[in-house]
């Protein structure tokens, strides 16, 4: 089969939701870019198995999510690590406040299992249903819908911890306490 | 595989907390997916349109099934 100028331009156009999960899911650009730039070689390689009019972005976030999570496997230590760290390590300052509300979300979702974070992205942002949520994760519904609830609830747990952060000095040493101290809704 | 219950686990979120967190994701996520493209991907596809894949046209299906799962 030689490959179409249809397909080609389904994939440029998919582009930039790849790119957004991609980010949603590793947190950082340039990772984000090499999961879409491995994921397009994949599916590329792999057209003869789309089924032209069915959901090409549905077909590709699949794609996407196997490649993340198979290296998330590889080296899986690494990767908690280095995320752990960074989370812990940014500090947010009370002037730049247009920004903090951004890393400051980059910085919970951070905190968030792989799971967590897909699961958000898909439903949340990505517009899938349950339905093709559960297809894209390779999971039933039902653990989409419990997924989603626990990824909702710990996220709001960061974020409440968060906003009192920003209050006072020494953000990471008060969310380690305030984790503990089990507040809840400050926000 | 069984459970098909919303919430096994954790009591949910009221809805003006679903709704916060739904808005900032979708701020971070849209603000990706309105940047330009990258040029590398528009070389990559180039590229890949240029070069057949090597087993390009003798074997498919069987290799190509795995892909998406």
């Amino acid at each position: 089969m030689t490959p179409s100028p249809e397909f080609r331009d389904g994939l440029l156009a998919e582009i930039p939701s790849l790119r957004a999960f991609a980010m949603s899911l590793c947190g950082k650009s340039d990772r984000a870019d090499d999961l879409v730039q491995e994921a397009l070689v994949k599916a590329w390689a792999a057209q003869a198995s789309f089924t032209p009019g069915t959901n090409l972005r549905a077909w590709l976030f699949t794609i996407l999510r196997n490649v993340y999570f198979g290296e998330l496997r590889k080296r899986k230590r690494e990767v908690e690590d280095v995320d752990g760290v960074h989370a812990a390590g940014l500090s947010v300052s009370g002037e730049q406040d247009a920004r903090v509300d951004f890393t400051d979300f980059q910085k919970a979702l951070a905190q968030l299992s792989a799971d967590q974070r897909e699961v958000l992205t898909l439903i949340g942002a990505s517009g899938f249903s349950y339905e093709e949520a559960a297809e894209i994760c390779g999971v039933a519904v039902g653990t989409i819908k419990s997924r989603l609830n626990r990824a909702r609830v710990k996220l709001s747990e960061i974020l409440s911890i968060e906003t009192l952060a920003d209050i006072g000095p020494e953000p990471s040493s008060r969310a380690v306490l305030s984790r503990n101290a089990g507040l809840a809704s400050g926000a | 595989m069984s459970e098909d219950n919303e919430a096994s686990d954790a009591p949910e979120l009221p809805a003006d907390a679903q709704a916060r967190i739904g808005a900032r994701l979708r701020q971070m996520y849209d603000h990706v997916l309105q940047e330009p493209v990258p040029d590398r991907f528009m070389s990559l596809l180039n590229q890949l349109q240029a070069n057949p894949l090597p087993g390009d046209g003798s074997q498919r299906g069987d290799d190509n099934n795995k892909t998406d799962r």
